[in-house]
């Protein structure tokens, strides 16, 4: 019961309800937005549908030869392949691939983009030179042909396609971290903390970093929305994400050269689905940046 | 002035090289020697170690580094392994082809991107606005896949009124071969539409919203002649810039644009040099990229700065 503890906790009381207050403002003015609502029951659909989705649709991988490149009907709502498979599955189940990637990738890069950002923004001199050059040098290749690069370089997994996507995105996600922590630095609370002699560990992830957590919320959100662009690119250009197992760029690519024939089917619904999921995704990182600037 | 630009052309060369760096390493990385790969499995071992010495890939990777940089500085950029002649003549003939649809689609989405921000900006907060930054934003998210895709369907198949494929038949005049063009140009077109007109309506509503628009108000100027001598001359400078870094993103949508389209351009050929793992054409296309990138933003920079009065007398750090 020391007397200089008590200050101390209760200021710490004080900051902890002051977020509680913040965290309900936040909600408040992210479920406000129609934008917000709208892009979360769309990524809701296409999560559902990768992990439920084989309980509801036919088998996407059955061939049925006697059946090929059907029109949309009663039995195939969306048509059939040049295989005969059934559409609708394999729209449903090439959610899969997506889901899994993005966020994955995402994910990466925003560990080590946070944590490179925290050191550069921190310490600053050389290491801050050094990696701001390593962004230069990858903001000069558009992110399709370093993807590209990568894939050639690792080979062709979703796997390379996790680590290629978020190494890319370390030193970008970086930069917004850094910008962030240069001007949390010099405020009284990172002063504070120096003067009481904690480490520098303690001071970037404990103090700056919570601190910090919105640019790098944001950036994350939007992030996921151009790895999807990426991947549904890529999968297209036959890098990464591997048929049979469908999955909405490589479907394009295969049944692109059936539009000739007329089989629209075949490609305009795994197109929609592509635009659903990225434009869902889009809006949901732009409701949370605004909610988070109000 | 001239400080700045010699210090930006010192920074684009260092991002350059870093950048060769990454390009040749990551080649490096791929497991396999180029001269089995390009001899086939059946090939004598004395014939892939006799090709192996002709290419240099016996040397150690350091030095190989070296000689590539040097012979591509030098204007070699070496030999397809595809094609089996020179990738600089291959390269340039497809880098032309490019800018000829890059340019198709800047013609297009320049004077559209301008328009529509500079009509959303004086109709602040009205359906026009809205109706305009949704779409804007909405097609700018949108992969080329999906917008190629559909115009495919639209026009080429259930309209009928234009090509699908962008190759159009040799000896065609520049008129037939905008008209194979123009499909290909709409996704990059709807792309950058949206970062062009918000850059433009942002710049717009502050220019608007500013003192000196007030005062010529003010002073009795009819609306037309303000918005056309005062707002217009500067809500257009950031716009210039935006329109200038978007030079990597249109690269990078050049590549699905030409796959999809058919069209030999640079795309499609670092497309085809990774499928077939065609390194020296893959390295020397991808470096090409990045300096058609560096150059892009040095430009706008100096363009920006010579545009503007303000950082031009000021003088820049």
């Amino acid at each position: 019961m020391s007397i200089s503890s008590v200050p101390v906790e209760s200021t710490a009381a004080v900051n902890s309800a002051q977020a509680e207050v913040r965290r309900r403002e936040f909600l408040r003015e992210l479920t406000h937005q129609k934008a917000f609502i709208a892009g979360a029951i769309i990524l809701g659909f296409w999560i559902l549908s990768a992990i439920f989705g084989s309980l509801v649709v036919q088998d996407p991988l059955a061939q049925n030869l006697s059946a090929i490149n059907q029109a949309p009907s009663g039995a195939h709502l969306f048509g059939t392949d040049q295989l005969g498979r059934d559409v609708l599955a394999r729209v449903i189940i090439g959610a899969r691939p997506v889901l899994i990637v993005a966020p994955l990738s995402t994910l990466i890069g925003t560990v080590f983009g946070t944590a490179l950002g925290l050191i550069m923004g921190y310490y600053r001199g050389l290491v801050d030179d050094v990696v701001g050059r390593f962004v230069e040098a990858f903001l000069a290749l558009p992110l399709v042909v370093t993807g590209i690069l990568g894939v050639v370089a690792l080979g062709d997994s979703n796997a390379t396609l996790i680590l290629v996507i978020g190494i890319v995105f370390t030193p970008l996600i970086a930069r917004t971290v850094r910008a962030a922590v240069l001007v949390e630095r010099d405020l009284d609370y990172v002063s504070a903390a120096r003067l009481r002699g904690e480490s520098s560990l303690y001071i970037m992830f404990a103090e700056i970093l919570p601190n910090i957590l919105a640019p790098i919320v944001v950036e994350f959100t939007v992030r996921l929305g151009y790895a999807v662009f990426t991947i549904i690119t890529l999968s297209f250009l036959g890098f990464g994400l591997q048929p049979p197992a469908p999955n909405w760029g490589s479907e394009i690519y295969t049944n692109i050269s059936g539009v000739v024939a007329g089989y629209w089917w075949e490609v305009l619904f795994d197109a929609l689905a592509v635009a659903s999921l990225v434009v869902g995704v889009n809006m949901v990182a732009n409701s949370i940046e605004t909610a988070l600037d109000a | 002035m001239l400080p700045f630009i010699l210090k930006r052309i010192g920074l684009g060369l260092i991002t350059l090289w870093i950048l060769s760096l990454i390009v040749f390493f990551a080649a490096q990385v791929l497991p396999g020697d180029p001269a089995r790969a390009i001899l086939g499995p059946l090939a004598a071992p004395s014939a892939v170690t006799a090709l192996s010495k002709q290419l240099g890939t016996d040397k150690p990777v350091i030095q190989q580094y070296g000689t590539w940089i040097g012979h591509f500085v030098t204007g070699n950029l070496g030999i397809s392994y595809q094609y089996q002649s020179p990738v600089g003549p291959l390269l340039t003939k497809a880098l032309g082809h490019s800018l000829e649809l890059a340019a198709l689609a800047f013609v297009m989405v320049v004077p559209l991107g301008i328009i529509g921000g500079v009509v959303a900006a004086l109709n602040v907060g009205k359906p026009v606005d809205r109706i305009l930054s949704i779409f804007g934003l909405t097609a700018t998210v949108i992969p080329e896949v999906v917008s190629g895709t559909v115009l495919i369907l639209v026009f080429g198949l259930w309209l009928n009124i234009l090509p699908i494929s962008a190759t159009w038949p040799p000896g065609s005049g520049l008129g037939t071969q905008l008209y194979h063009l123009i499909l290909p140009a709409i996704p990059l077109t709807l792309i950058l539409f949206g970062y062009i007109e918000q850059m433009a309506r942002a710049g717009t509503v502050e220019a608007l919203n500013s003192d000196y628009a007030r005062t010529a108000t003010l002073k009795g100027l009819p609306r037309g002649v303000m918005i056309r001598r005062h707002v217009l001359r500067n809500s257009l400078l950031p716009t210039i810039t935006v329109i200038a870094t978007q030079t990597g993103y249109l690269i990078g949508g050049l590549v699905l644009v030409e796959v999809l389209f058919n069209y030999q351009g640079i795309g499609r050929l670092i497309y085809n040099a990774a499928t077939d793992k065609d390194f020296p054409m893959l390295e020397a296309g991808v470096l090409v990229i990045g300096i058609v990138y560096v150059v892009a933003t040095l430009l706008a920079d100096v363009l920006y700065t010579l545009l503007n009065p303000r950082i031009r007398y000021r003088g820049v750090e």
